[in-house]
């Protein structure tokens, strides 16, 4: 009933028999046709025609918005990959043993690429756009959350906006305890807590690392509900209201999970100057394949931003310890006892992006480490309480982080044939172009189609890429013992004082990045000698350049940026007012605010550089005046940079620019959707530039860089 | 034409400032406005250039037409017809006019207003007095003026009454906000006497306090409004809000605030 609701579709009441058995019909003869598509072998003037005509239908399918055209699409790229892949089984495996290898190699990365395709595709065949459930109009009838924010070793500069943030949150405050949960035993940690009024807890040891804690948290308090914020994540005042509608309503219901957002730029996105303008890793996950999932029931919890049923936890046996992501294995656990979960796409939090790229790449380190660790001590394939599609979205959710190896075959296997002059496939090369083409053609079209405005077209390649040398190593190792490795916490909140080239992180591109370049020049040689078949060659350096532009990106993303502000400025455009220090006011209008200081237009100009006056903010009907000091007028803005504040006035300001109901809700708004050809020119420009900084670094810099090295 | 009077329940709020001020704000949006001054203290038209001791005036004593000559030969911004300088046996006389005869006031405005007028802003006597129960009985739109004191605070009962008095049995119900002017956000004082004032008047309190800035009293002293005196300060910058809250219809107000609350 629930589901219908969410669903809106018109329950089918009549004849239910006979629209089942015509429904299975259509499927037989679909499945039947189907397989006959993909495995009848043509020939080539056959094979263009199909694929000609195939693309034809897909360009006129693909004018409609419908949701039906898009899964016609999926079908036709799943029905074309197929295709493609019996044909390179049947057709193109060579004998020679060093063909064969690298040849069974390159067939082990596209079957496992084709594997990801139809899973992602099934995942998220129906996204859900779940909307908050009003809760009781009876106040006595909300039910009493706890709130955890675990820490382990952050700067208390970074938890105590989530702390007083957590105390500003709609919900009758006799019903609401908030705790932090300090693994690192810190004093200043257990005297702001007191200050403020939440409470505190530490542990003597801190076994199970972040779960660890939370479980000795729960076994600590009693509510019916717990609400897990990470340190950085800052709730905004209706997160709760929002959320617990559907847990008050469903009592089955486990868990509501809502998404991560970063109002800072990660550092992909800052190093390549993407910020706003392109969307981040994250927003793929969080704007389609948890709404994806929440149809199957299969939303993960993802460690933070969520509520979750204590019953449920209690049933479970708590967080899991048994792996180094604890989030994911213990939403699996409870759809294993039958528990819902439910994912809520609206920005309710809002959190600090890892600050370096070395930084970012361990933290998908230690998830890729820890899905693995799942797939071996708790593969959903198996045991009990799971519905297939459960399975399913579980396995696509943990193979994601096996893409090391099959990435870094992709990047490397242009080479097999321009430098070792190895034939992956045994065919002629038009009829790979006649097979392959509409392959990558089609994936491409209901890709992008599918991702729309949440993912651009070959920026999930750069993402594997930058990961790809990175993971291969913890992934296979966790997959021969789960059982080795450590929790890492991932450090936030840094700075980063001056401008720097990356060298140790960016050393896998570089290398990538020379047998490319290498291969390109050497197959190019044989050509022009006429020891090489120009058509082979061709493709092989087109494959080979490809692989340049990504990886060249990836090179540009080891660039570290400046990152000199202690606390991310927040854009706000809000009035505000400004008093000087002899009584008289200054209309202005706030351009960003940060918790240390604030840029405002305003028309007056006689405040000068130094001079120490209030700003005044009004958030709804209160306002509160911070004492402040002028850091720069210049251009008609005035540059404030604020005193210490006093805890009322630190909460005022946390609430202004972090606890807004509508903080984050219109950051992605003007998204344009994905244009594969547009997005293409813009990774190849980001490439681009990546280059000319390596070149002109490497000549201008080496003083910096041999200072990163000591 | 409507009327907005300004009330308090206690002299020194800022009333006939704030009156003059809106004025002339309210007209440079493109309002036909026009200032009367139902205050005996006849102060309303210092502020609007108006030359102290004239008889002139809206009380009893000078005749529609002369009233009516002065207004045409105005040059300010804001047209005013003043209180009219009175000696006590005058006031005395007008009252017991007032009281015996409850249209007179109504009448005799709406003999000298200009056709053509939107807004007619009156200020009013502090306290309870015969003159404010005359002019609020006019009233579309009744503004209480208040200080972030702990004095006006205490009178609020004593304004919430004389308003209840005034609506009781009135078939259309005037819109009644109140304003806290010359707030000081920085007194810890001030700030909690808005959040009781708050508590008790609710939404009827307008959302934008009008700061105290010393500019108001310097633009008065060189007879200049102070929205051209200091446009940019952040106490014509409320006043410009204020004037915009209280021209708005309550239906709009209730889906305006419905959508930006939050």
């Amino acid at each position: 009933m629930k589901k219908a609701k969410l669903l809106q579709t018109p329950s089918i009441t009549f004849a239910g028999g006979i629209a089942r058995a015509v429904r299975l019909l259509a499927m037989v003869i679909a499945v039947v046709t189907l397989t006959l598509v993909v495995l009848t072998p043509l020939g080539l003037r056959e094979q263009v025609s199909l694929s000609g005509m195939l693309f034809l239908v897909a360009l006129v399918v693909t004018r409609s918005r419908h949701r039906l055209s898009t899964l016609m699409l999926m079908v036709m790229a799943i029905t074309v990959s197929a295709r493609y892949l019996a044909w390179r089984i049947s057709a193109t495996m060579s004998v020679e043993s060093l063909d064969l290898m690298l040849s069974a190699a390159m067939l082990f990365a596209e079957l496992y690429a084709f594997l990801i395709l139809v899973l992602g595709y099934f995942q998220i065949s129906r996204p859900i756009v779940r909307k908050p459930l009003a809760l009781p109009a009876d106040l006595r009838d909300w039910p009493a959350v706890d709130v955890f924010i675990p820490t382990y070793n952050e700067s208390l500069e970074v938890v105590r906006a989530t702390i007083l943030a957590a105390q500003t949150l709609d919900w009758p405050q006799d019903k609401l305890h908030i705790f932090v949960l300090d693994d690192g035993n810190r004093e200043d940690f257990q005297h702001f807590a007191n200050d403020v009024g939440v409470g505190y807890f530490s542990r003597r040891d801190n076994r199970g690392a972040k779960a660890g804690n939370i479980n000795a948290a729960l076994a600590r308090t009693n509510a019916p509900f717990v609400a897990v914020f990470d340190c950085d994540h800052i709730p905004t005042r209706s997160f709760l209201q929002l959320t617990m509608g559907w847990l008050v309503e469903d009592d089955r219901l486990a868990m509501v999970q809502t998404p991560h957002h970063f109002y800072s730029p990660d550092p992909l996105e800052r190093n390549l100057r993407i910020f706003k303008t392109c969307p981040n890793e994250g927003e793929l996950f969080y704007g389609l394949i948890q709404p994806g999932n929440d149809l199957w029931n299969a939303v993960f919890f993802c460690g933070s931003c969520a509520v979750i049923r204590r019953a449920a936890l209690v049933d479970v046996g708590g967080i899991a310890e048994e792996t180094v992501t604890e989030d994911a294995h213990t939403a699996l656990r409870m759809h294993r006892r039958g528990w819902r979960t439910a994912f809520l796409g609206v920005r309710q939090a809002g959190g600090l992006a890892t600050e370096s790229l070395s930084g970012h790449i361990r933290q998908r380190v230690r998830w890729a480490r820890g899905m693995v660790q799942i797939l071996r001590v708790d593969n959903p394939l198996f045991g009990p309480g799971l519905t297939w599609p459960q399975r399913l979205c579980y396995l696509n959710g943990l193979l994601y982080f096996l893409s090391g190896l099959p990435r870094l075959i992709f990047l490397t296997a242009p080479l097999g044939f321009l430098l070792l002059n190895a034939h992956i496939f045994a065919a002629e090369p038009v009829m790979v172009l006649a097979y392959a083409l509409p392959h990558l053609t089609f994936t491409l079209m209901a890709t992008s189609r599918i991702q729309g405005s949440f993912r651009r077209s070959f920026w999930g390649e750069l993402y594997e890429t930058v990961l790809s040398a990175y993971i291969v190593l913890p992934t296979i190792l966790a997959l021969i013992n789960p059982r080795l490795g450590r929790f890492n916490v991932t450090a936030k909140g840094g700075l980063i004082t001056t401008s720097y080239f990356d060298w140790r992180i960016a050393l896998p591109f570089l290398v990538l990045f020379g047998l490319n370049l290498t291969g390109i020049a050497a197959g190019l040689w044989a050509a022009s000698t006429g020891r090489q078949q120009l058509d082979s060659v061709l493709i092989n350096v087109g494959w080979a350049t490809y692989n340049l532009i990504i990886l060249s990106v990836a090179i540009a993303a080891a660039f570290e940026r400046q990152q000199r502000r202690r606390h991310a400025r927040i854009v706000l455009r809000l009035p505000a007012m400004v008093e000087r220090s002899y009584g008289n006011t200054v209309a202005c209008e706030l351009s960003d605010l940060s918790l240390s200081g604030a840029s405002l237009g305003h028309a007056g100009n006689e405040i000068e550089r130094g001079e120490e006056l209030h700003l005044t903010l009004r958030l709804g009907e209160e306002s509160l005046p911070m004492p402040a000091r002028v850091v720069s007028t210049k251009a008609g803005i005035l540059r404030l940079e604020l005193a210490t504040l006093s805890p009322e006035r630190e909460r005022f300001l946390v609430r202004a620019l972090f606890c807004r109901a509508d903080n984050w809700i219109r950051w992605a708004d003007e998204r344009r959707l994905d244009q594969p050809v547009r997005s293409f020119l813009d990774i190849s420009l980001c490439g681009l530039r990546g280059l000319i900084q390596l070149v002109v670094n490497s000549t201008t810099s080496n003083s910096t860089i041999s200072r990163r090295y000591t | 034409m409507k009327f907005i009077a300004f009330v308090s329940a206690k002299g020194g709020t800022g009333r006939t400032t704030l009156a003059a001020n809106l004025g002339v704000i309210l007209a440079r949006a493109g309002h036909r406005v026009l200032a009367l001054d139902c205050d005996p203290q006849n102060a309303l038209g210092t502020h609007l250039g108006i030359p102290p001791g004239l008889r002139l005036g809206i009380a009893e004593g000078s005749s529609p037409d002369e009233i009516i000559e002065y207004l045409t030969a105005q040059r300010g911004e804001v047209p005013c017809i003043p209180f009219g300088t009175r000696d006590r046996d005058d006031l005395q006389q007008a009252e017991s006019t007032l009281l015996a005869d409850s249209g007179w006031l109504m009448r005799r405005v709406l003999d000298v207003v200009p056709s053509g007028t939107e807004l007619v802003l009156v200020d009013t006597p502090a306290g309870e007095r015969v003159w404010t129960e005359h002019v609020l009985e006019m009233a579309n739109v009744i503004v209480g003026v208040h200080l972030p004191d702990a004095a006006c605070f205490a009178t609020l009962p004593v304004m919430a009454a004389m308003l209840e008095r005034q609506c009781r049995g009135r078939e259309l119900k005037p819109a009644v906000w109140h304003v806290l002017n010359q707030m000081e956000p920085r007194s810890k004082l001030a700030r909690d006497t808005e959040f009781l004032m708050r508590r008790h008047l609710g939404e009827r309190l307008v959302p934008c306090p009008v700061p105290r800035d010393p500019v108001v009293g310097e633009a008065w002293a060189q007879q200049l409004p102070v929205a051209l005196h200091s446009p940019t300060t952040g106490a014509v910058a409320a006043l410009r809000e204020l004037s915009e809250h209280l021209l708005t219809p309550l239906v709009d107000l209730q889906r305006h605030t419905a959508k930006v609350c939050r």
